[in-house]
C-alpha cells in the first residue's frame, strides 16, 4: 500500500466567537489521499468543506485557527513549515483550482502572465522556456486559439474557459496533488462535463492524488473513488465510492443521498396525456428583446432594429399543469419569465391569461386584476425578501393591494399562508435574516400565493437551497398545484427537478426553442441533438 | 470606445453650460448691476442710464447672455465692474498663483497619501494603521484656518523660521513665492492626505480579501509579490478619482487658506470679488472653476478606462 | 388561528429596536463614545451656556486688553477687553443651531430626490442628473458667500441655503444608493406585483437606503459645521457682537503673537466638536458595516 500524500489526522479548526468561547468549524476529522487516487469531500453549506480543502493547503480564512491536530502532505506537516516551504509547496507539488476562477484570476494581469508567473516560481526555467512552457500547458487544458487567450484579460474569458486557465495554472508546478474546490459550481453541465472529463485525464496522466470538494453528489460520483460525507464540521461517513453512494451507512448520508433528484426512466407512451383542461395561460410566437434602450439611445441613436434575444416562443399551458423550461445559462429562459410577468415588454406575439384576456406588454399598463393573476417566485430568497420588514409585513403586501385587507384581517390571512406552506405563525414577526433559506423560500412562496394566483412563475427557485431543502420546496409546490389548481412556469437547469413537477417541457438554446412537448415523451426520446448532450451531461449519484 | 469618449465630451460641455446658465442668471436675479456698485449713490437718472448704455446694459437678458458666452467661450471675460481691468490678464496672474500651490500641494501630498494609504491598509488594525488612520481623521476634520493658526503660531511666531503671511505680490515671478508659500502647502497637503489615505486604504484591504490575492497566495506566490503585481494595480485604480476631485478642490480656489496666508491665488480674487460686488469677475471666475472640475474629472475618467482593463472592453457593463 | 402570535400588534417596533441596537454598539466603539461623548458636552454646553458664563459677552473692560489668563478671566481677555471663556463657551450656539437644523432639511431634500431619480430613471433623472453635475462644479463655498453677502447673515437665510446645496451632493448618494437597491429582487417583485412609485419608495427603498443616508448625514453635518466655521472666519458668518468661534480666531489671530490664549479657546472648542461629530459618523458607518471612505468626496 502505497503512501498517503495529503494525511489529515484528527483536525480540528475554529475561531474566537466572543471572548472565552471557541466555535469549532472542523471536529476531529482525519481523511488521507494517495497517489492516483481522488477522494470527494461531500456536504452542505456550512458543513466545513471547504476549510478543510483550504486547510491541506495549510490556508485558514482569517480568524479560523487550528486548535489540534495534524496536516501532512508528502510526510511534512504543512502547519509547521516555513512561509518559504509553504510558498514552494503552495502551487508547487500541491495545486488548488478555485471555486470561481472568474474572481480567482487577477483582473488586471493578462492570462499569459498568470500562468508564466506560475512556473517562474515553481520551475527554474529561462524566460523564454516558460513562455513555451505555458503555452503547452494551455494547449493541455484544451484551450482554443492559446497565443490569443495568453494576451487576454481574465473577463473576457467564458466561465469554462477561465477553469482551463486555473487548472494550467495548478499544472504549472508539475503538482503531485490537486485540491480542487467546488471546481465546476456555476458552470453549465455541458461545460462541467467537459472539465470534470479534463482534469479526470489529467489525474490519470500524471497518477496525481485529488481531493475534490463538492455538494453535488452527481460530481463526487462521476470523478472518485473514495467519498467522504461532512455534517457541521464532522466527517460523518467514509468509505469506498459506490458504498457510500449506493448503501449509505448513516442517517444523515443516506437522507443527502436520497434527497438528490434523479431522472425517472418513462416510457413515452406509457402514460395517455390527462384529459385537456381550460388553458391558464398562452404565448403565441413571442419575441423579447433583453437589453432595453436607454435614454441615450432612444434620443439619438438612429434606431437600428435590435436582434430579439429570445423569439418564436409558442406556449399552451393548461390549468394546474406545469409547464418547465429547461437551458444553460443565456438560453434566455429566465427573459421569457420576466416578459410573462410584464417586467420586460414583449417586442411582438401576445401573451394570453385565462383563456381570454390579453396581457398588456408591461406591468404599468396592466390592470391590477391582471397582474393579480400572474405572480413571480425568485431564485433567492435571501434577495426576494426585504431584509427590513417582517414576515407578516411581507406576506400583507399583496393582500392589501389586491384584496384591501389590512390589520388583524390580513394578519390572520398571513397566518393562514404560513400554514399552508407548512410553516407556523410564530413565523409571523421574524425578520429574513433569522429564518434559514428553506424556510425564507416558503415565505416567498406564501406571498406569491397570498394574491391567489392562476399562474405561477418559477424561476430557478430550488438552485439556491441545499439538496435535502430542495426536495421539500418541491413537495410543497406539487402539493400546493394539486390543492390550488395553479399552473407553474418552472424555470431551472436540473433536468431531473424539471421532470418531477412537470407536464410539458421546452428546452431553449440561445433564446430560440430546440425542443418542447410532453415531458415524458422528452425525457424518453429527445429528438434535436442538443437535448440529447443535456441529458448525457446529467450527473446523479448512480453512475459511479 | 470612440462612442463613450464623445459621450462623456459632449456631458462635460452640457455641464458647463448649464454652470453658466446658472451663474449668468443667479447674478441677473440678485439685485443691483455693475453700474449701481461703481455710481454707488449717483446711480440715479441719466447718469445711470448712460453708464448702462456703454456697458451694454440696456441690452436683453438674452442677448447679454450670448455676448458673454461667446466672449467666455474664447477666453475673454471683457472687463471688471470698475470698466478698466481686463478680466483675462487678471485671472491669468491668479490662475498662474494657484496652479503652483496645487502643484507644490499634489507633488508631495499624492504620493504620501498612497504611500500611507498601502501601509496601513496592509496594516489593518495594526499599530501603523491605527497611527496614521487616527492621525487622519484630525488632519480632515480640524478647519484648515485653525491649522493654519497653529502652523503660524509655530514657525513664524515661536520659531520665526518663516514669515507669517505671503508678501509677495500677485505678479511676481514664481520663484518668489519660495519659501513663504510653505506653510499653505502643509495646511493643504494636510487635508488631502486625509482623504486620499483613507480611500487608498480601504481599497487595499478590499482587494487585499479578494478571492484573486487568496488564490495567488494558493499559488505559492510571495507576500510582496502579490502585493506589488496582484494587489495594488487592482486597488489604486478607485484612487484616480478621488485624486482628480482633490485636484479640482485645489484647482477651484482654496478660499480660507488664500486667506490666511494671503497668498495672491483665486481664492482670493473670488473673496475680494465678492466684497466688491465685482459680478463680471465672479462669473468670469466661477466658469474657470466649473470647467476645470469638469475638464480634470472627464481626465481621471480616461485615465480609468485606460488603466482598467475591465472598463477597457466595457464587458462589465453587459454583465 | 388566534393564538398568541397571530394577535400581536402589527404596528412593529421593530426599527426602533434596531436603531437603539446600534445606538449601543456605537458607543462601545472607542470612538463611537468619544465621539458620543464631544458632541453630547458640545450640546449640554450649549443649551445650557447662557445660565453659567460668568460675565455679559458684550461687556467690554478697556483696562484689561488682550490680558493674560487669571482667576477673574480664566482664558484671558480679547482685543476690546471681552472675556474670552464666556465668549467660547456660547461661541458654539449659533454653529449647532443652524447645522442642526440644516441636516434634517438637506438630508430629506436631497435623500428624497435621490431616491425618486434612482427609482425613476428616463429623462427625468437625466436632466436632474446633469443639473446636479453643473451645481458640483461650482466652487464649493462661493455660492454661500453670494447669498450670505446679498441677503444678510440671519438664520433664515443660513439655514436654507446650506441645507439647499449641501442637498446637492446628496442627491447623487441617495440615488447611487437606489441603484443598489432597486436591483434586488425583492424591489422587482413588489414592481411584477404592480405597486405604486410611491408605495416602492416607501416600503422598499426607504428603509433600505436609510442606513446610509444617516452615515450621510452625520458625515454631511461635520462638513457644514466645518463650512459654517469658515463662513464664520471669512466674514459672512454670524454678525458681531454675537459670539462664534469661526469668528473668534479670525479676530484674535492678528493678536496672535502678544496673546496666543485668544486663540486656542476656539480653536479647540470648534476642533473637538467637529472631531466628536467625524468619530461618530464614523463609529456609525463601522457599526452599520458601511464603509463611507470608498466612496469619492464630492
Amino acid at each position: 500500500m502505497s503512501k498517503a500524500i495529503i494525511d489529515i489526522r484528527d483536525l480540528s479548526v475554529g475561531f474566537t466567537a466572543r471572548a472565552g468561547h471557541t466555535q469549532e468549524v472542523l471536529k476531529s476529522v482525519s481523511v488521507s489521499v494517495k497517489a492516483g487516487e481522488t477522494i470527494g469531500i461531500v456536504g452542505e453549506s456550512g458543513s466545513g468543506k471547504s476549510t478543510l480543502a483550504l486547510a491541506s493547503m495549510g490556508y485558514m480564512k482569517p480568524g479560523l485557527r487550528k486548535l489540534k491536530g495534524d496536516v501532512l502532505f508528502e510526510g511534512q506537516e504543512v502547519f509547521e513549515q516555513s512561509l518559504r516551504q509553504l510558498e514552494g509547496m503552495r502551487g508547487g507539488k500541491l495545486g488548488l483550482i478555485p471555486q470561481s476562477s472568474g474572481q480567482a484570476l487577477t483582473p488586471t494581469m493578462r492570462i499569459g502572465k498568470q500562468v508564466t508567473e506560475a512556473l517562474k516560481l515553481h520551475c527554474s526555467l529561462s524566460a523564454a522556456e516558460c513562455a513555451s512552457r505555458a503555452e503547452e500547458l494551455l494547449n493541455q487544458v484544451r484551450l482554443p486559439d492559446v497565443p490569443a487567450i495568453m494576451k487576454r484579460f481574465p473577463h473576457e474569458l467564458s466561465g469554462g474557459q477561465q477553469q482551463r486557465v486555473a487548472i494550467a495554472m495548478a499544472l504549472a508546478g508539475e503538482p503531485d496533488a490537486l485540491v480542487l474546490d467546488e471546481p465546476t459550481t456555476g458552470l453549465d453541465v455541458t461545460t462541467q462535463k467537459q472539465i470534470l472529463e479534463l482534469v479526470q485525464d489529467l489525474a490519470k496522466e500524471r497518477n496525481m492524488a485529488m481531493m475534490l470538494v463538492s455538494h453535488d453528489l452527481g460530481v463526487i460520483a462521476r470523478c472518485c473513488h473514495r467519498v467522504a460525507v461532512m455534517y457541521h464540521g464532522e466527517i460523518v461517513l467514509e468509505g469506498p465510492a459506490k458504498d457510500v453512494l449506493k448503501k449509505p451507512k448513516h442517517e444523515y448520508a443516506k437522507k443527502l443521498i436520497d434527497a438528490v433528484p434523479r431522472i425517472q426512466k418513462v416510457n413515452a407512451k406509457a402514460k395517455k396525456a390527462a384529459p385537456a383542461s381550460s388553458e391558464a395561460l398562452n404565448l403565441e410566437d413571442v419575441g423579447i428583446c433583453y437589453t432595453q434602450p436607454g435614454f441615450w439611445e432612444k434620443t439619438f441613436s438612429n434606431a437600428e432594429p435590435r436582434e430579439l434575444t429570445v423569439d418564436g416562443i409558442n406556449i399552451s399551458l393548461g390549468k394546474g399543469k406545469t409547464i418547465g423550461l429547461v437551458g444553460e445559462s443565456g438560453s434566455g429562459k429566465s427573459t421569457i419569465l420576466r416578459a410573462i410577468a410584464g417586467l420586460l415588454p414583449a417586442q411582438k406575439g401576445k401573451i394570453r391569461v385565462g383563456g381570454d384576456t390579453l396581457l398588456k406588454p408591461t406591468i404599468d399598463r396592466r390592470r391590477p386584476e391582471e397582474l393579480r393573476r400572474v405572480q413571480m417566485i425568485f431564485q433567492n430568497p435571501d434577495d426576494s425578501l426585504n431584509p427590513r420588514h417582517t414576515v407578516a409585513e411581507i406576506l400583507a403586501q399583496p393582500l392589501q393591494l389586491y384584496f384591501g385587507k389590512t390589520g388583524q384581517a390580513a394578519r390572520n390571512r398571513a397566518a393562514e399562508l404560513l400554514e399552508t406552506v407548512r410553516l407556523t405563525p410564530a413565523y409571523l414577526d421574524r425578520l429574513p435574516r433569522q429564518m434559514s433559506g428553506g424556510e425564507k423560500q416558503r415565505v416567498a412562496i406564501a406571498r406569491a400565493f397570498a394574491a391567489e394566483p392562476e399562474i405561477v412563475l418559477c424561476d430557478e427557485i430550488t438552485s439556491a437551497l441545499d439538496v435535502s431543502v430542495q426536495a421539500s420546496v418541491l413537495e410543497l409546490l406539487a402539493d400546493l398545484k394539486n390543492e390550488k389548481q395553479t399552473s407553474y412556469v418552472f424555470v431551472g437547469h436540473d433536468l431531473a427537478v424539471v421532470q418531477q413537477l412537470s407536464d410539458q417541457v421546452m428546452v431553449l438554446r440561445h433564446g430560440r426553442v430546440c425542443e418542447a412537448g410532453p415531458v415524458d415523451q422528452v425525457y424518453a426520446t429527445p429528438q434535436s441533438d442538443y437535448t440529447k448532450m443535456l441529458f448525457d451531461a446529467v450527473l446523479e449519484p448512480e453512475k459511479a | 470606445m470612440i462612442n463613450l469618449l464623445l459621450r462623456r465630451l459632449g456631458l462635460g460641455v452640457v455641464t458647463v453650460w448649464l454652470v453658466s446658465v446658472i451663474i449668468f442668471s443667479g447674478m441677473e436675479v440678485l439685485p443691483g448691476d455693475a453700474c449701481t456698485v461703481v455710481l454707488e449713490r449717483d446711480a440715479q437718472g441719466e447718469v445711470l442710464e448712460n453708464c448702462r448704455k456703454n456697458l451694454g446694459l440696456d441690452k436683453s437678458a438674452v442677448q447679454r447672455y450670448l455676448d458673454w458666452a461667446a466672449g467666455a467661450a474664447v477666453g475673454d471675460f471683457g472687463v471688471s465692474a470698475d470698466g478698466i481691468t481686463k478680466i483675462s490678464t487678471e485671472v491669468a496672474l491668479r490662475v498662474k498663483n494657484s496652479i503652483l500651490l496645487a502643484a507644490g500641494a499634489l507633488s508631495v501630498g499624492v504620493p504620501l497619501a498612497i504611500i500611507l494609504g498601502i501601509i496601513a491598509g496592509l496594516a489593518r488594525d495594526r499599530f501603523p494603521d491605527i497611527f496614521v488612520s487616527t492621525a487622519a481623521i484630525f488632519a480632515m476634520t480640524i478647519p484648515e484656518f485653525v491649522s493654519a493658526t497653529i502652523l503660524v503660531l509655530i514657525l513664524s511666531i515661536w520659531l520665526g523660521w518663516l514669515p507669517a503671511v505671503v508678501l509677495t505680490p500677485a505678479d511676481a515671478p514664481m520663484l518668489d513665492f519660495w519659501p513663504e508659500f510653505i506653510p499653505a502647502v502643509i495646511v493643504l497637503i494636510m487635508v488631502m492626505v486625509a482623504h486620499i489615505m483613507r480611500m487608498v486604504r480601504s481599497s487595499v484591504i478590499e482587494v487585499m480579501a479578494s478571492e484573486y490575492v487568496q488564490m495567488a497566495t494558493l499559488k505559492g506566490v510571495p507576500y510582496w509579490q502579490i502585493v506589488f503585481r496582484h494587489a495594488l494595480p487592482n486597488a489604486l485604480l478607485p484612487a484616480i478619482n478621488v485624486v482628480a476631485l482633490t485636484v479640482a478642490w485645489l484647482l477651484g480656489g482654496v478660499v480660507v487658506v488664500e486667506v490666511v496666508f494671503n497668498y495672491p491665488g483665486i481664492g482670493r480674487m473670488m473673496i475680494d470679488a465678492i466684497s466688491d460686488r465685482d459680478l463680471p469677475i465672479i462669473q468670469a471666475l466661477v466658469m474657470l472653476i466649473a470647467a476645470t472640475y469638469v475638464l480634470v474629472n472627464l481626465v481621471a475618467d480616461l485615465a480609468s478606462m485606460l488603466l482598467n482593463p475591465r472598463l477597457r472592453t466595457l464587458k462589465m457593463r453587459a454583465k | 388561528m388566534t393564538d398568541a402570535f397571530t394577535n400581536r400588534a402589527s404596528d412593529r417596533p421593530s426599527a426602533l429596536v434596531r436603531w437603539a441596537q446600534v445606538l449601543r454598539d456605537l458607543v462601545r466603539r472607542p470612538s463611537g463614545a468619544i465621539g458620543v461623548f464631544l458632541v453630547g458636552v458640545h450640546v449640554i454646553v450649549a443649551i445650557i451656556s447662557p445660565w453659567i458664563v460668568p460675565y455679559e459677552f458684550t461687556t467690554m473692560d478697556s483696562s484689561i486688553i488682550l490680558a493674560a489668563p487669571d482667576a477673574a478671566h480664566w482664558l484671558g481677555t480679547d482685543a476690546l477687553g471681552r472675556d474670552v471663556l464666556t465668549r467660547v463657551l456660547l461661541g458654539g450656539r449659533e454653529a449647532l443651531w443652524v447645522c442642526f437644523l440644516a441636516i434634517p432639511l438637506t438630508m430629506i431634500w436631497g435623500g428624497l430626490m435621490g431616491v425618486y431619480l434612482g427609482l425613476r430613471g428616463g429623462w427625468v433623472d437625466e436632466v436632474a442628473m446633469r443639473l446636479v453635475d453643473a451645481f458640483l462644479a461650482l466652487p464649493g463655498i462661493l455660492p454661500l458667500m453670494v447669498f450670505v453677502f446679498v441677503f444678510g447673515a440671519g438664520n433664515e437665510v443660513l439655514i436654507p441655503t446650506l441645507a439647499f446645496f449641501f442637498g446637492i451632493p446628496v442627491i447623487r448618494v441617495a440615488r447611487g444608493a437606489t441603484h443598489d437597491v432597486v436591483a434586488r429582487d425583492y424591489v422587482l417583485a413588489a414592481r411584477a406585483r404592480g405597486h405604486s412609485r410611491a408605495s416602492i419608495m416607501r416600503r422598499e427603498l426607504l428603509p433600505n437606503t436609510l442606513d446610509v443616508m444617516m452615515v450621510e448625514g452625520a458625515m454631511r453635518l461635520s462638513w457644514m459645521l466645518l463650512t459654517f466655521s469658515s463662513l464664520s472666519f471669512l466674514g459672512f458668518g454670524v454678525t458681531p457682537p454675537t459670539p462664534d468661534w469661526g469668528q473668534m480666531i479670525s479676530e484674535a489671530r492678528v493678536y496672535m503673537s502678544l496673546a496666543p490664549w485668544g486663540v486656542l479657546g476656539p480653536m479647540i472648542a470648534l476642533s473637538s466638536l467637529i472631531i466628536g461629530v467625524n468619530l461618530t459618523a464614523d463609529a456609525l458607518a463601522k457599526t452599520l458595516g458601511i464603509d463611507r471612505t470608498r466612496k469619492a468626496v464630492v
